[in-house]
């Protein structure tokens, strides 16, 4: 329904029952009017149709025409009057004058005629006009205005006839016919002179309310162009009212101090509001309002900063929501949503969103169904939190722990490894003062009898197979001894190197032309003729390569192939040399002890050879790695500077 | 004044009549039941019953019974009845045998009444008083009034019993000659209305409900004015309608004659035979009379040519 104004409302309410009451009595006034004008013009036909037929009496009983056509004419001069017939008993037409509706204007010419020598169609059309009306209907309507039939009858004159009266008989009748055009000229003015008064009649008490009214209906516009600014949000308007109506005026009053506090509070709500709006920004925290039913999303201001859009640039919907979350997140986040909606249960997650500009971020979502009495979900109230900074600080603090983890980890076993370098240093301290001793008091007897097999061998070298044998065998674990011993010596107490250039080739060909190989054993030697010379004390150079090649060697109880190769390195200046046996090879745990003193995987060794090794590559300014695989053999590499 | 005097004369005709019976038979009479039974309610009937009643000795009341479908069912005291107008009296004849006297009725209806009772009823027990008047008296009223017109015309229907030709010789007896025309249809009243006007110097009216009716009588009467010819009429209506004069007896006039007829039957135990009215009243329309250019004379110089003509009646 169209909202009307106070103003139209007061007017229409005016106006409809003033509207319906004019109408309805100007209806009334008309249908009487009209009414009298109908019955005007009957009663006027009646008296003078009576009057016609109480005048042609005589002449229809002396059948005297002239004096009926000169009545006729006399009637005819009466307004309104269209048209006269004359009949006699016989019904037959006497006099016609004027015209007759529904017939040509000549009819009564025609009917006239008749009464000479009619043909058929004037005999029909009179017939027809006296057939219209009669005694039993004496009126005959149409819209061109009324036929009036009255029987003549004898002007009744009392005799004394006493009961044997005559009957009253019927001597003629007249049939007058009169024209409505006159009453409808009169109708149609009556009809727009009604219509005029009625218009005033409307107008005037129209103006004079709208006059009256105007007060209070200005004062209720003020009022209602004050609650209207005020649904606009402008609540510093004030409404001011000067009309006489008191329950206005007390509504202006109330409107105002409505409107002030409402200003109070609207300042305050501001206030606050901006108050929530700073803090979602500084915590990152946005809110959001899904109305599952009408499928409307409100995202907080936070929301949208928080998704790198701007209110204005894009409607919050879920259909946004999805897009911006990061399409490995996505399903995930679909996932717990649709399972937040089925089950109507609070959730939250951390997925990560990707903003326009290609930025990940990540957020925290806390969500929360919301129910109607029915028990229907009705909306989804959720926070969304950047949480993209705690983010990198956990992952930050993460790789610290792990980078803590490793140092602490690398530190244990640094202090592991110092401790038991400690360990073995102090174990070293006492060995070497035992191998110190011992290894000197050994040496002079080593030393006693190796000279006494050189002279045994000497005096007996005419002696049998077995006894050259076993003094071979004496002199042989005698060397071994001094080894020992001399290894011992050297684990505990490095002489510092003198060192000399030497060929890398040179070094190795004379270690091993001073060891003999196995046969089970092949030795391949890949040494380019290239290589830089090294510098290194080549004593202790032999040393090591005679320990490695030893240890090779004996890797391989059944055989195998030694290789022995040499690659210089010029990015970095070094040269290595790389000892690999096709052994047995060594699990991790025995690389990890590997040159610890006194940690060996031989039978017969004492653990002191590659101690040796590394002790004195280290003092030549090299360096010593080992890979092996159980099963595939063992290479060992001594990197030296060039 | 002239009412109080004409009662007094009234009662003193009553009087005369009763000291012309014997006296034993007087006090016969004064026991007589009579019921009057009027055709209708009309003034007319009313005013001869009361009339009547007037007439009588102060014993001899006649109950008066207005016309009803039947007479009553007692009717073991009554000794006559009279019948007041034509239905009246037909009820009075065909439903007794007490003896009955008709009055205010026409010659002829009488007559033809008498002829379809006369086998119920024997001649000596209904009489009647008409209420038409004796020709000669009209033709003796006309010779008084109009005795420079001579011709006179007549319309009758074929239902009117008059005797045309001795009409004709007693109108002739007089001076003048009759013109008399049937009217065989109503449609033709005027046209033979206006035959006989032509040729009349008066226009005689008879007791004649085809012709001289309600209906009728206004345009015979302009009719006849047109021709510059008079009407004679039958009663004082007549004269009240246009007509120049009239001769008739009113019902006062009647109910006397009644009254004397009953006391009549009271002492002889017979009626009379039918009888033309005794009494009766001359009436003159004089602005008609002017109109037509006609000099009346007095109602008494007319009643005395009335009665000089009587007198010399043959």
């Amino acid at each position: 329904m169209k909202s009307l104004s106070i103003r139209q409302y007061v007017a229409w309410l005016t106006l409809t029952p003033l509207l319906v009451m004019a109408v309805s009595m100007e209806s009334f006034f008309l249908h009487e009017n009209f009414s009298d004008l109908d019955q005007n013009l009957m009663e006027r036909g009646q008296l003078i149709t009576r009057q016609l037929a109480s005048s042609s009496e005589y002449g229809v009983f002396a059948n005297n025409r002239s004096f009926l056509k000169n009545i006729a004419q006399g009637v005819l001069q009466q307004p309104d009057v269209r048209g006269v017939l004359i009949l006699n008993a016989a019904s037959e037409v006497l006099i016609a004058e004027g015209a007759f509706f529904g017939a040509p204007e000549n009819t009564a010419a025609d009917v006239s005629a008749t009464m000479s020598g009619m043909d058929q169609t004037q005999t029909a059309r009179a017939g027809k006009i006296k057939e219209s009306v009669n005694l039993q209907l004496p009126v005959y309507r149409s819209s061109e205005g009324l036929r009036l039939y009255q029987p003549i009858v004898p002007a009744q004159v009392a005799l004394d006839e006493f009961e044997s009266r005559a009957k009253v008989s019927q001597i003629g009748a007249v049939i007058v016919e009169m024209s409505s055009a006159h009453s409808e000229q009169l109708k149609s003015k009556v009809l727009w002179m009604t219509v005029g008064l009625t218009a005033l009649f409307l107008i005037f008490p129209f103006g004079l309310i709208y006059l009256g009214s105007r007060n209070i209906t200005l004062s209720i516009r003020k009022l209602s162009d004050t609650i209207r600014a005020l649904g606009d949000g402008r609540l510093e308007t004030r409404v001011t009212v000067s009309a006489t109506v008191t329950e206005l005026e007390t509504l202006a009053h109330g409107i105002n101090d409505m409107t002030a506090k409402l200003q109070q509070e609207q300042t305050m709500l501001q206030q606050r509001t901006d108050t929530l709006i700073e803090a979602q920004r500084i915590a990152h925290l946005g809110d959001w309002e899904w109305d599952v039913v009408n499928n409307t999303v409100v995202w907080s201001d936070e929301t949208y900063r928080i998704f790198g859009l701007k209110p204005q640039q894009i409607a919050a919907t879920f259909e946004t929501y999805i897009q911006a979350v990061h399409p490995d997140d996505r399903q995930y986040v679909e996932n717990n949503i649709r399972e937040s909606l089925e089950l109507a249960r609070p959730y939250s997650m951390d997925h990560r969103i990707l903003l326009p500009d290609r930025t990940v971020r990540y957020v925290h979502e806390r969500i929360e169904a919301v129910r109607n009495d029915e028990g229907q979900l009705v909306k989804l109230l959720g926070t969304t939190q950047d949480v993209t900074e705690a983010k990198l600080v956990d992952e930050k603090i993460r790789q610290m722990n792990e980078e803590l983890e490793t140092k602490v980890q690398q530190r244990t076993k640094q202090l592991q490894d110092t401790q038991e370098e400690l360990v073995r240093r102090e174990k070293l301290a006492v060995l070497g003062q035992v191998a110190g001793s011992v290894g000197h008091e050994l040496r002079n007897p080593l030393g006693v009898m190796n000279n006494a097999v050189y002279f045994l061998q000497t005096v007996l070298s005419d002696a049998d197979d077995t006894t050259r044998e076993y003094l071979n065998i004496i002199k042989d674990e005698i060397n071994a001894s001094e080894r020992i011993v001399s290894d011992l010596l050297d684990s505990v107490r490095t002489k510092p190197p003198h060192p000399e250039r030497v060929g890398v080739r040179e070094l190795i060909e004379k270690t091993l032309s001073k060891y003999s190989v196995l046969s089970s054993v092949t030795v391949k030697l890949d040494i380019p003729a290239t290589l830089a010379p090294l510098c290194v004390d080549a004593m202790q150079i032999h040393q090591v390569l005679r320990n490695l090649i030893s240890n090779g060697v004996e890797a391989m109880p059944e055989g195998g192939t030694l290789a022995i190769s040499a690659v210089e390195n010029k990015q970095d200046g070094t040269v290595s040399i790389n000892v690999k046996d096709s052994g047995t090879g060594m699990t991790t745990e025995q690389l990890g002890h590997l040159f610890q003193p006194l940690f060996t995987t031989k039978a017969r060794g004492i653990g002191l050879g590659l101690v040796v090794v590394k002790n004195l590559t280290q003092a030549n300014g090299g360096k010593i790695e080992v890979q092996s695989e159980v099963g595939k053999g063992t290479t060992f590499t001594v990197v030296f500077p060039v | 004044m002239l009412q109080a005097k004409k009662f007094v004369w009234k009662k003193i005709r009553v009087l005369l009549l009763c000291l012309l019976v014997p006296a034993p038979t007087l006090c016969w009479a004064e026991n007589l039941k009579v019921l009057v039974v009027l055709s209708d309610n009309s003034a007319p009937y009313q005013s001869f019953a009361n009339s009547l009643n007037n007439s009588l000795p102060a014993l001899m009341r006649a109950s008066v019974q207005a016309q009803h479908e039947q007479l009553p069912a007692d009717l073991s005291e009554i000794e006559l009845i009279v019948a007041v107008g034509m239905r009246a009296t037909e009820l009075a004849a065909s439903q007794s045998s007490i003896p009955v006297l008709a009055v205010m009725i026409p010659q002829v209806g009488y007559e033809e009444l008498l002829e379809q009772i006369s086998l119920k009823k024997s001649p000596r027990s209904i009489s009647a008083i008409y209420l038409d008047q004796p020709w000669a008296r009209r033709l003796d009223f006309w010779r008084a009034t109009l005795p420079s017109r001579r011709r006179i015309g007549l319309l009758y229907s074929p239902g009117t019993h008059i005797d045309i030709e001795g009409l004709r010789g007693n109108i002739a007896a007089r001076g003048g000659s009759l013109i008399a025309r049937p009217v065989l249809l109503a449609d033709e009243l005027f046209a033979e209305l206006e035959s006989v006007l032509a040729s009349s110097d008066v226009l005689f009216a008879v007791p004649d409900s085809m012709i001289y009716s309600s209906n009728n009588i206004r345009n015979i009467l302009l009719t006849s004015y047109r021709h510059g010819i008079p009407l004679i009429g039958l009663s004082q209506a007549y004269v009240n309608a246009g007509a120049l004069c009239a001769i008739f007896s009113t019902p006062e006039q009647l109910a006397e004659q009644t009254g004397a007829t009953v006391i009549y039957f009271s002492q002889t135990g017979q009626l009379p035979e039918p009888q033309y009215p005794v009494a009766f009243t001359i009436a003159v329309n004089q602005q008609v009379a002017r109109s037509l250019g006609i000099e009346l004379l007095s109602l008494e110089a007319i009643r005395n040519q009335m009665n000089k003509a009587k007198g010399r009646a043959p």
